[in-house]
């Protein structure tokens, strides 16, 4: 299986520089290029399943480039929460750093509000009144709260 | 269908497992407008295969959008 290899450059120059003297360079590069190659096959099922949802096909060089714009986009997500966090005074990002990011489009943050929501839901241990008689209740039943990847 | 995603470690910072959750549906979401608008102008000119012109002229708003 090689279509991570394939290279499209229509849209992107990644031009790969040989001169990198530092190894921590280097470690670096291709760490990123590894979680370039995962993101690629993430995005691979994702447009696959869309494309089955709309009958059309798509050539592969798109799903590359698609993918390389998700992960820039990625980079720059990662970036900006960080600096969410950091002005909230906070070490960890939060799911509302998350919405913020996509403040720019009320669309996008009500629909990532509502998932949000969703996911607060299933947090099997919100609520801390359980505690009690909790224990019981949690092994007769396992699967009622389990979270569905 | 969760994407595992390292946080960036320039700093030291760990993210809540939730906010990675929404942070991989947003990410699939930009996928998946990209590849339906895509898909749009596709159809549009009567073809059934998404080409890279096609993802040429849904870029910029979808830039805008995201």
């Amino acid at each position: 299986m090689d279509p991570l290899t394939a290279t499209m450059e229509d849209c992107f120059d990644v031009s790969d520089d040989a001169e990198k003297e530092d190894d921590e360079e280097e470690e670096e590069e291709e760490a990123t290029a590894h979680l370039r190659n995962r993101f690629r096959i993430s995005t691979i099922s994702i447009a696959e399943s869309e494309a089955k949802r709309n009958n059309v096909e798509i050539s592969k060089s798109v799903i590359v480039c698609i993918s390389d714009l998700a992960f820039k986009y990625a980079e720059q997500l990662a970036d900006d929460l960080e600096l969410f966090a950091h002005h909230a005074n906070r070490k960890i990002v939060n799911m509302k750093d998350v919405i913020l990011s996509a403040h720019r489009n009320k669309h996008l943050a009500d629909t990532l509000r509502s998932f949000s929501h969703d996911l607060k839901a299933k947090e099997p241990q919100s609520e801390k009144k359980r505690k009690k008689s909790s224990n019981k209740e949690d092994k007769a039943f396992p699967s009622v709260l389990h979270i569905d990847p | 269908r969760v994407k595992i995603e390292d946080g960036e470690t320039s700093k030291v910072e760990v993210t809540n497992p939730n906010a990675v959750r929404l942070s991989s549906e947003l990410l699939r979401l930009f996928v998946t407008e990209a590849v339906q608008r895509a898909a749009t102008i596709a159809e549009a000119e009567g073809g059934t295969k998404i080409e890279a012109t096609h993802l040429e002229r849904i870029l910029p708003q979808l830039l805008l959008d995201f």
